[in-house]
């Protein structure tokens, strides 16, 4: 009994166990009829088994589904681990200034005092190097390598920019051969006095180079340089210096560095303060003064793209700063973003990756901590065995990170750390990325650059599923069940036996046809008459009821055009003038009530914006796409409701009416909440309509009027562009477990609470 | 699939082309020379890349098996960014880009094959920045184009929602600017983020069409809207705004002398990508297609498509490299 009134099709073929075996006949019988017995046993057993492989294989491919997923995602989350590699000593020759080493750590090139060198990372052997010319001089200072560039600040008051470059060449056997080499450009006299260059930066902008040079305690000297290339090829040279004293209060200045545009120089100070100098203006000015902390500054420094400010202090204080734009004023102000994990002393060195937001600092006791810009975590922290620690440099493709002491003692490390930009918080929090007025969920996974920051927030892409989903059951849901109702309730059965195919068609359209109608057609065509959509809701009742008592009063004639059971071909014409009634109304309301434009009014009025691919029209679409299946489902259990049932109620002097929204409605209900559950899943999973007739905007509202990105439409977009194993490429996988576990949850609590209604309803049957 | 996708492209690139070639007639370099057939070219060879360059590779292709019969070639345009693994993983031999290579994208193929890809300069293209046929606006600065599209606001302007505060007035004055442009995976997108926007972020309603088909698209069928793509795809539905560098600087129209002269801000070149040893030539099928294109009939094709060819001196550079 159970199973006859078992509404939901899909269920009933979970749970439909293979029927039990016959009994062998009882008793002695004739040879044929034993035979028979047991070729129908044979059979009987060899249908099981099949069933049961299949059943099992059905559970095995979405477990093996789940692992591939979950193996795709997890190397997100493992904690990165770091390898010390054996100690190397190079020639010592004064304490390093700078470091660098090659991306396939073979080679580094080590700034001292007495010069540059170049050594093999294998064996410390020392490595082949243009002379460097430093015309009696030693070198005073360096500034931080960038973009393969490291200024020297020589001891007698020049700045001598020096080119970096690791070429590799490939010998016939295959083997790479490193070769590190060094190209001096033109030195700059900086210092008139001579003096040695104590304190320096410099960037080579969009213009040309940029240098700041601490030439007084709390003095500096700034040289812009203009380069400017003719077509010919001849390069023009401008030179503007300019001299900026800092306010008394400053203090000494103790740090330097310049943004990757050339836009501000920033000094750090004793006092703990940083001073901005805007070199935007006419002539280089201080624009803003920011306090870090009250100890004096002993790092600044940039991180790939020149935006994000890292400040470090003798506190041992690591934060990073962003140059945040005032709508109101359009004046640019220094706001703190993150703290980063301190030191035990003050910050000695910095060594920011050139492929993403990470970073190094360690103190001189040899405390190396990894930070990551865009989260604000510390990845890592090493103690690396000295006291003093004074160059730190962090291998290009983000494997590895050397420190160098200023005995000349090298300590390599091998870094395992694929995925530092991932953490809860920049996958589901608000994050306040460079460039931002505030923290923000948002989703740009890629740019055209290499110092592009990622955005990979999936929270707007999860509201944007919900969202689509939202609005796809909103349309479909009441159609779908109410038609399914009608169907089966009131419609004559040799009309149904159409009608019910013909919806289940339906599912068969393809969606990226649904999508392509929905882009090109249906979302210009609604802008034109959303007024009337919305009217649509009121024009169809009234219009119904209308028809309803005329038709009353119409001559039995022409009732007999339509009767029971055939309605419909009464009521189709009536929703199609009811439409037209509303579109025509809609354009009265619209030139009446809403100015003439109902754009302007849900802009000015209602403060949405409208959109031509909005919300609206992916509901009707995607809802289209939902509609048979729920249909076809509810249908199917509102039949299969016992006839006994319905004709007791009738009996009793019930309605059709009453019967049918009392008695075969409730009795259903189980079915009724599958066909939901199974549109609701199917809307989540849906692609190619949402791809298709949304513009993909990750925004993070439920604007009927805005459109949204889901995550399904998301991964087909993205897939294809994300490099295999990247982090890109992870997150995308993540999407997909996320989508799984949504519809898995979804569809476990539909059969938790089908069965409770079922057991609920079963007495009645 | 590929085939039928391909026709299509075909079918609505040379319908496009009447309206652009009467508009704006633009002179091939009379000292490029003719292509000249040489013997034994047959093969497959496949194609990988940008959605800016697909309508050209299509036509050059189609041109391509009118001289060798023997060749068969496919060509999937789903954006720059899907160029570089196919080139590494040797699915494609022709990787065709609107922007330069990223040095993560050099790094990875020169980690597999231990020295880079080839770019091989097949066209230039003014990036357009379209609005609907019927909108009154004539000329934008950058930094308006960026106060449009962008929520960083590199450029340092206000933000601009409506088309008042691009100066028009009347009913559209009031209107807001509905945004088109492409997905990540476009050279396009990052071109424009890191020229228009000056690597500042989209905004999050800018509408990510899958093709600069569906971005003119878009374009058309919406009054209100303003997106971006290579101007080949332009149609008598949209059209190009003049663009200044700077906030009341000189309008420059998109044409082909504004973009040769690099006066018009968002001039670029369009790439082919290959795969070639130092010292060692291409495969001839390879070569072969690209000497086509960078020939008389080749670059003929360039201006039927409605990109601008390329000078003899710039062709003379690119056949150099083939060898």
């Amino acid at each position: 009994m159970s199973h006859a009134i078992d509404p939901a099709n899909v269920s009933a073929l979970l749970e439909a166990k293979p029927s039990s075996p016959r009994q062998p006949p009882q008793g002695p019988g004739t040879g044929s009829l034993r035979t028979a017995a047991a070729s129908r046993l044979l059979l009987d057993q060899f249908v099981r088994r099949t069933v049961k492989v299949g059943g099992i294989l059905i559970i095995g491919s979405i477990l093996a589904i789940l692992v591939v997923i979950l193996y795709e995602v997890f190397p997100l989350f493992r904690s990165l681990k770091s390898t010390p590699m054996p100690a190397l000593s190079i020639r010592s020759g004064g304490a390093p200034l700078a470091l660098a080493v090659d991306e396939y750590q073979e080679a580094a090139i080590v700034v001292r005092e007495d010069g540059i060198a170049a050594v093999s990372l294998d064996d410390a052997s020392p490595l082949p190097l243009e002379a460097l010319d430093l015309s009696g001089a030693t070198i005073a200072s360096a500034s931080e390598p960038r973009g393969g560039t490291v200024a020297l600040g020589l001891s007698d008051g020049r700045v001598l920019p020096l080119q970096i470059e690791f070429t590799a060449s490939y010998a016939d056997s295959g083997r790479r051969t490193i070769a590190p080499h060094i190209q001096a450009a033109p030195s700059l006299t900086v210092l008139e006095s001579a003096a040695p260059v104590e304190l320096l930066t410099y960037v080579q902008g969009p213009d040309g180079p940029v240098t700041a040079v601490k030439n007084g305690p709390s003095s500096l000297l700034i040289v812009q340089a203009t380069e400017r290339r003719s077509l010919l090829g001849e390069v023009a040279r401008e030179e503007t210096r300019t001299t900026v004293q800092l306010a008394g209060d400053a203090g000494e200045i103790t740090a330097l560095a310049i943004n990757g545009l050339a836009e501000d120089v920033f000094v750090g100070a004793s006092s703990g303060k940083i001073v901005r100098i805007d070199l935007r203006k006419d002539a280089p000015q201080i624009d803003e003064t920011a306090s870090v902390s009250g100890k004096p500054i002993t790092l600044l420094g940039f991180l790939i793209g020149g935006r994000t400010l890292i400040a470090g202090d003798t506190g041992g204080q690591v934060s990073s700063w962003h140059l945040i734009r005032n709508e109101a004023t359009n004046t640019r102000h220094l706001t703190r973003i993150h703290d980063f994990e301190s030191h035990a002393a003050p910050v000695a060195a910095f060594s920011p990756s050139v492929r993403n937001k990470g970073f190094f600092t360690a103190d001189s006791f040899g405390n190396v901590h990894l930070h990551y810009g865009t989260s604000g975590k510390t990845l890592l922290k090493d103690k690396i065995d000295t006291s003093s620690l004074s160059a730190l440099a962090y291998s290009p493709k983000g494997d590895g990170f050397f420190a160098v002491s200023r005995e000349g003692k090298l300590f390599p490390f091998e870094l395992d750390n694929r995925h530092p930009e991932i953490s809860w918080q920049t996958l589901f929090g608000k994050v306040w990325y460079e460039g931002y007025q505030g923290p923000e969920y948002s989703w740009q996974s890629t740019g055209g650059t290499d110092d592009f920051e990622s955005k990979l927030s999936l929270t707007p892409l999860i509201v944007g599923t919900l969202k689509g989903t939202f609005y796809a059951l909103l349309f479909a849901v009441p159609l779908a069940l109410l038609g399914a109702l009608y169907t089966s309730q009131f419609m004559h059965p040799s009309l149904r036996a159409t009608i019910k195919p013909a919806v289940e068609i339906m599912a068969a359209l393809p969606s990226v046809v649904l999508g392509f109608i929905a882009g090109l057609w249906l979302a210009p065509m609604m802008e034109k008459v959303l007024p009337g959509v919305f009217l649509a809701f009121i024009g169809f009742p009234l219009m119904i009821l209308a028809g309803l008592l005329l038709w009353q009063k119409a001559p039995d004639s022409l009732r007999r055009l339509a009767p029971q059971g055939r309605e419909v071909f009464v009521l189709v014409p009536l929703v199609l003038l009811a439409l037209a009634f509303s579109f025509g109304v809609g354009h009265l309301v619209e030139s009446s009530l809403l100015g003439g434009d109902y754009r302007r009014w849900i802009t000015s009025v209602l403060g949405f914006e409208y959109d031509q691919r909005n919300s609206i029209v992916v509901g009707i679409a995607m809802g289209f796409a939902v509609v048979p299946i729920i249909f076809t489902i509810a249908e199917d259990s509102l039949s299969n409701v016992p006839p006994n049932l319905a004709a007791g109620a009738l009996a009793l002097g019930g309605t059709r009416w009453q019967t049918a929204v009392r008695v075969v409605l409730p009795t259903a209900s189980p079915g009724i909440f599958s066909a939901i559950m199974i549109g609701f899943g199917r809307a989540v999973g849906e692609t190619m309509i949402v791809l298709m007739a949304t513009g993909n905007t990750p925004v993070m509202n439920f604007s009927p009027f805005n459109g949204f990105r889901a995550l399904s439409a998301n991964i087909a977009v993205e897939l294809p562009e994300a490099p295999e194993g990247s982090t890109h490429y992870r997150v995308l996988f993540l999407a997909a477990l996320l989508l799984f576990v949504l519809t898995f949850l979804v569809n476990t609590a539909a059969e938790i609470i089908r069965l409770r209604l079922r057991r609920k309803y079963q007495a009645y049957a | 699939m590929r085939l039928t996708k391909s026709k299509f492209l075909v079918l609505f690139a040379v319908l496009s082309l009447g309206a652009i070639g009467a508009a704006d007639a633009v002179e091939l370099d009379a000292k490029i020379a003719a292509y000249k057939k040489s013997s034994g070219v047959t093969g497959n060879l496949n194609s990988i890349g940008s959605d800016t360059l697909n309508n050209l590779m299509t036509l050059w292709a189609e041109k391509f098996k009118g001289v060798y019969p023997n060749v068969n070639i496919g060509i999937e345009g789903k954006g720059s960014t899907t160029a570089p693994p196919a080139l590494i993983a040797g699915t494609a031999q022709l990787g065709p880009m609107s922007r330069e290579m990223k040095q993560q994208e050099i790094d990875d193929f020169e980690k597999k094959f231990g020295y880079k890809p080839v770019p091989i300069r097949v066209a230039v293209d003014a990036l357009g920045v379209f609005v609907n046929k019927d909108n009154p606006l004539k000329c934008m600065s950058l930094t308006q184009v960026d106060s449009v599209f962008s929520k960083t606001r590199a450029r340092g302007g206000q933000e601009i929602r409506n088309w008042g505060g691009l100066g028009l007035t009347g009913d559209w004055a009031g209107r807001p600017i509905s945004l088109y442009g492409r997905n990540s995976a476009s050279g396009t997108y990052g071109f424009f983020k890191e020229h228009s926007l000056k690597k500042g972020d989209y905004r999050d309603d800018v509408k990510e069409q899958p093709g600069s088909a569906a971005v003119v698209q878009g374009v058309t069928v919406d009054r209100f809207a303003m997106g971006y793509s290579g101007i080949g795809y332009m149609t008598p539905g949209v059209k190009a705004v003049a663009l200044s560098e700077k906030d009341g600087g000189e309008c420059v129209e998109a044409n082909a002398e504004m973009a040769y002269a690099g006066k018009y801000p968002l001039g670029r070149f369009l790439f082919v990508y290959v795969n070639k040893a130092p010292n060692k030539g291409l495969d001839p099928l390879t070569r072969e297609f690209l000497k086509l294109v960078l020939s008389k009939e080749g670059q003929e094709i360039v201006i039927k498509d409605g990109y601008y060819p390329l000078t003899s001196g710039m062709v003379g550079d690119e056949l150099a490299k083939l060898n």
